[in-house]
């Protein structure tokens, strides 16, 4: 049994600020104005739906206590509907699908909706805690923070901050471009009041003048913690780097934002059944686990495993979308496998739009196929290096 | 004869005062702390009682534990746990029996001693700049067992009880009194024992501890709020900024942030449960052991100068001459004076002597900026140092210790002019770091009277003195020289004379290891870290260019006996310095560059000359480097060189900032046993070569040990208890 991608759809991705453009809107209310888009765009008979899988990241709040089954209770789609929301951190998104595309292979679903939300403006990231980063035998020698690692990625493997800052200025240019020729436009849902009147209907992030000079004059964010506290924790298990080079920064590393996506996943019959045309096979989801300290290298294992399972070389793969948490992790994994640029992030990326943590897996795999779609091209590969040491990936193939 | 007595007084006030008998302080050990508690179930149960006091008869309150105790604790940690579970349970019974606790605190309050004012409902201290509270057992390996790490916990909240006990904080009453350590301060002149009863007297209802009252809870908890209350960042902060200072070798460090942590969440029983399971824990840790034996037992011996030989009375000086007032001599002046000893402090010119004073005065008003010192005192101690340019003005002086430029004429030329005016029976001392006693002490009319004193720089900073005892050195200037060293409040070793002492020779084989490794391809960020992370406070490449490789060239290019691995390795070193032109930090090129205004980094181009090798091995690495050192002060020890494997232990700590949780460089051995330490060295031997080889004598001590200890064997018949 194969399971089908029948529809996609995201807000856009607001400030993660208190003056941000979607600071206004509660994450159910995100959620839910997505689920009435797609029970409308598609004129979808809820009570086939199952469940609904989101991803989010910091549950605590009003994202704690499974959220994802108060919005499917806000969205009206009846009693019947059951609702999970998961946590494996910046990969949250497209586990939620890839856990909705196994049950429906499986045969044990035949109609789940997917996805992933975060309001980082209303649910600052940590605050639910973790033990990884207080429990003494937890974090004693093994935890720095992420920016850490990716400072630590770039030194060890010599990546330059002018290397970092020049990926970065391409995710702002193509973004910019993507949006301004409507790009993302068929799957983009504008958020709305209860008026009916708007409350963000474009990506706000973008910042279509950044320029090189610019970027190269940016503090880097992660030094003063590193030098103080966590670079010696870093040095001790990566002997060979002489010392930490801080180069990542506010405009080389993806911005805080507000933003939900979801997918119709379903199998064939009841695609046939509601009438709704497949725009994609889901045709691997794999997960790994990496080194925890320097963390964001999952994205080349779990892409290599994800291909590996389908029979297929890198080169087979159309477009590819690699979350750029930082410039080093799409940089570090286009070296590992020898990925043309052109093939990649081609509308830009988490530097230049945000990444909101438990959305970002769903919403570039929806950017991968809108774009498959818009080129006319075949396959496409999403994957997200994850918190904690761990990849993801999945590949998709239009029908 | 008791050590703890109870009287109750007419108000029915009982006062149990502590006054541990043939001790000059109230030290806690299995008697004492049995006894106190015996009194405090007394005066319980006694029906005429209101309230109670705990107090001292001695200047001190209760200065803690007793650590030899610990140390030699030979029950398993089954009945570790049960006896420190027991000790909570009647602390307990004191917070809850009803009747309220005072603690008069009339002096210091240390470890157990806190332990024990924490566990009352109130405390008084007594103001006085020498008193001081606090939990100061991290310093010596430990954690507070007796409720210390809960009750501050509960009284200052997470950051300041992590802060406070892992940096050892003594405070005054007036900074106890802030943070609600001590609830009440009073004058020296004041009754503290009639304020505590005051107090008494003055409840009205059953009191209770804080943490007794319902819905309590420890400030910035609970933790599983996380950020929230900030504890998740300071948790991650404290643990990050104690892996950093620890590289994670203290078992005691980790283990006490764990106690803090669980305990956090956790009510007072609970919380005490954890902090005793993580104490027993700690206990039985080799590192614990070895940090309690070397800090406390033989640092703490050394300073107190038992290294003199005996039958001699103690030396008492007034006036010390020192000759030469560069950095040396200015520091050696500087501790002196300190010591309240006046200081000739001469030098060629009198402005030179002038500027070797100015470094005091400098030190003198960074701490009065700092409100470390007084206007007086620091007057005082500057008034002791007298520069000057004649010889003469030493006539008077009862010890001479040169530290001119290292040059032997120069030195004999110096020896001569000052023997001429001094006294009779003045003990004349150099502080050389490389010339024999012996060869200097023939300049001398009196070489029996001539003796090393080796400091180490800064000298204000470095607590260790090298005693270097020439071949017709007497005891009696020995002992003399070894009064002089505890009276500035320094810890002395005895070393025999010989190429590079002792410490110095050490630590050398340290540097060349490093050196070695970069040329057979070891990265030297690697080595660096390495070298770090394993607890040595710098790495041997870093190390190289302070001291400067051509400086070190010159140093073995003097000395006749080199092994055929120190030849390759001058061989070495000579390319470095003259092909590749690199020397040290002086020069801004060494195995670092150095550019200006920007944190040095390694020089790019070893990778090119000694083409890197990728298959390293880190423990190697690590062990070589350790190996080296250990296998040449057993040496030393064999040879003579030092006279006990104690001064080798603190020599290294102090000296070479070896690392203390090993114990000190000969520990080091048993710290990783003995038969694994010989296998391994056979290792580095038959791929390293001849200096990993063992000396036969210490081959066979392994041999003999059977498994065990080699050195410091105390429990040698015992087999270690664990449960």
């Amino acid at each position: 049994m194969e399971a089908y991608i029948y529809d996609s759809v995201r807000t856009p991705r607001g400030i993660g600020k208190k003056s941000g453009g979607l600071a206004q809107v509660s994450p159910v209310q995100l959620v839910t104005t997505l689920l009435g888009a797609i029970k409308e765009r598609n004129g979808l008979d809820t009570n086939l739906v199952e469940d609904v899988v989101l991803g989010c990241v910091t549950q605590a709040g009003e994202q704690g206590g499974n959220i994802a089954k108060v919005a499917a209770q806000c969205a009206g789609y009846g009693d019947h509907l059951a609702a999970i929301s998961l946590n494996r951190y910046c990969a949250s998104g497209l586990e939620a699908i890839n856990q909705a595309a196994a049950r429906i292979r499986s045969g044990w679903s035949d109609l789940i909706i997917a996805g992933g939300v975060e309001s980082m403006s209303r649910v600052p990231m940590g605050i639910d805690g973790s033990a990884w980063v207080m429990e003494p035998n937890a974090a004693f020698g093994q935890f720095v923070p992420q920016g850490v690692s990716a400072d630590l990625i770039a030194s060890k493997y010599g990546y330059s901050r002018n290397d970092v800052d020049q990926f970065a200025l391409m995710s702002q240019q193509r973004a910019t471009n993507a949006r301004a020729k409507g790009y993302f436009d068929k799957s983009l849902i504008p958020v709305k009041d209860i008026n009916g009147f708007s409350h963000l209907d474009q990506d706000e992030y973008i910042r279509p003048n950044a320029t090189l000079e610019a970027l190269a004059g940016l503090n880097p964010s992660f030094q003063k913690m590193g030098e103080m506290l966590f670079d010696q924790t870093a040095l001790d298990k990566y002997i060979d780097v002489e010392s930490v080079k801080h180069v990542h920064h506010a405009g080389n590393s993806s911005g805080l934002v507000d933003g939900a996506g979801i997918m119709l996943i379903g199998n064939k019959e009841v695609g046939e059944k509601l009438g709704l045309k497949p725009r994609a096979i889901i045709k691997m989801g794999t997960i790994v686990g990496s080194e925890p300290l320097i963390m964001l290298e999952g994205p080349t294992p779990a892409t290599q495993k994800a291909l590996r399972k389908v029979g297929m070389n890198a080169s087979d793969i159309d477009l590819y979308e690699i979350n750029e948490a930082f410039a080093v992790v799409p940089l570090r994994l286009m070296e590992n496998l020898k990925l043309e640029h052109s093939k990649v992030n081609v509308n830009g990326g988490a530097i230049a739009m945000g990444h909101p943590l438990g959305a970002t897996g769903c919403m570039i795999l929806g950017t991968a196929l809108d774009e498959l779609e818009r080129q006319d091209k075949s396959t496409a590969l999403a994957t997200l290096c994850v918190g904690g040491g761990m990849g993801i990936a999945t590949i998709i193939e239009r029908i | 004869m008791e050590h703890i007595k109870l009287t109750i007084d007419t108000d029915g006030i009982a006062f149990i005062t502590w006054d541990v008998i043939d001790s000059p302080v109230n030290i806690m050990n299995e008697d004492t702390v049995a006894e106190f508690f015996t009194k405090v179930e007394e005066a319980v149960a006694n029906k005429a009682v209101k309230g109670v006091v705990i107090n001292s008869a001695k200047n001190d309150f209760i200065a803690g534990g007793d650590l030899k105790w610990f140390l030699n604790y030979d029950k398993s940690k089954r009945d570790c746990f049960d006896m420190l579970m027991d000790t909570h349970q009647k602390m307990r019974k004191m917070e809850t029996c009803g009747k309220p606790f005072v603690a008069a605190i009339n002096g210091l309050a240390l470890g157990g001693g806190c332990e024990i004012a924490l566990a009352c409902h109130h405390r008084i201290m007594i103001s006085n700049p020498k008193n001081k509270i606090g939990l100061v057992e991290c310093s010596v390996g430990l954690f507070p067992g007796a409720g210390g790490t809960q009750r501050f916990l509960r009284t200052l909240g997470i950051q300041k009880t992590i802060e406070y006990i892992t940096q050892s904080k003594k405070l005054t009453a007036e900074q106890a009194l802030k943070d609600g350590i001590v609830h009440q301060v009073c004058t020296p002149d004041e009754e503290i024992n009639n304020l505590a009863k005051e107090w008494i007297l003055a409840q009205k209802e059953i009191i209770k501890q804080p943490w007794d009252v319902k819905r309590f809870q420890v400030s910035g908890t609970p933790v599983g709020i996380g950020q929230i209350s900030g504890v998740n960042e300071f948790f991650s902060v404290s643990n990050a900024m104690a892996y950093k200072t620890t590289h994670g070798n203290m078992p005691h460090i980790k283990n006490v942030l764990s106690a803090i942590y669980h305990g956090a969440s956790c009510d007072i029983d609970n919380g005490l449960e954890i902090e005793t399971r993580y104490f027993v824990n700690t206990l039985f840790t080799k590192e614990t052991k070895n940090i309690i034996r070397s800090s406390f037992v033989f640092i703490g011996d050394a300073s107190k100068g038992k290294a003199k030989p005996k039958g001699y009375s103690k030396a008492s000086y007034q006036k010390i001459g020192v000759l030469g007032a560069g950095m040396m001599g200015a520091g050696i002046a500087y501790v002196t004076a300190k010591a309240g000893i006046d200081v000739v402090l001469k030098d060629v010119t009198v402005a030179s002597a002038e500027k070797g004073k100015e470094y005091a005065q400098k030190i003198e008003e960074k701490k009065l900026l700092k409100k470390r010192t007084t206007p007086e005192k620091k007057a005082a101690i500057l008034s002791k140092i007298q520069p000057t340019d004649t010889v003469d003005q030493l006539k008077d002086c009862d010890l001479i210790i040169e530290a001119v430029f290292e040059n032997e004429q120069l030195k004999n030329t110096v020896t001569k002019e000052t023997e001429a005016v001094l006294r009779e029976n003045v003990i004349y001392a150099s502080n050389t770091s490389t010339i024999p006693i012996t060869t200097l002490a023939k300049a001398s009319k009196k070489p029996e009277k001539y003796i090393g004193l080796h400091f180490f720089s800064p000298v204000d900073k470095m607590p260790l003195v090298e005693v270097i005892v020439g071949e017709e050195t007497s005891d009696e200037t020995l002992a003399a020289a070894i009064d002089y060293v505890t009276k500035i409040k320094k810890v002395p070793i005895v070393v025999n004379d010989g190429r590079g002492f002792f410490t110095s020779r050490v630590f050398g084989k340290f540097v060349n290891e490093g050196i070695s490794m970069l040329a057979e391809g070891v990265p030297p960020a690697v080595i660096e870290n390495t070298a770090k992370k394993i607890g040595m406070p710098v790495g041997p490449l870093a190390i190289s260019d302070e001291v400067n490789l051509q400086l070190m060239l010159d140093i073995m290019g003097e000395d006749p006996n080199l092994s055929s691995f120190e030849e390759e390795l001058k061989n070495t070193i000579a390319t470095i310095v003259s092909t590749h032109k690199r020397t040290g930090k002086k020069e801004g090129k060494g195995f670092y560059e150095y550019p200006e205004n920007e944190k040095k980094y390694i020089w790019k181009e070893w990778d090119n000359i000694y083409p890197v090798q990728s298959d390293y091995n880190e423990e190697e690495i690590g062990k070589r480097l350790l190996f080296a050192m250990v296998i040449d002060a057993y040496k030393c020890l064999e040879t003579g060189v030092i006279r006990k494997p104690q001064d080798a232990d603190v020599g290294s700590i102090l000296g070479l900032g070896f690392p203390i949780y090993t114990g000190g460089v000969l520990s080091y051995i048993d710290y990783i046993g003995a038969d694994n330490f010989a296998n391994y060295s056979e290792q580095l031997y038959q791929k390293h070569g001849d200096r990993f080889n063992l000396p036969e004598t210490l081959k066979v001590k392994i041999k003999e040990a059977n498994g065990g200890r080699i050195f410091y064997n105390v429990n040698h018949s015992k087999k270690e208890v664990v449960c």
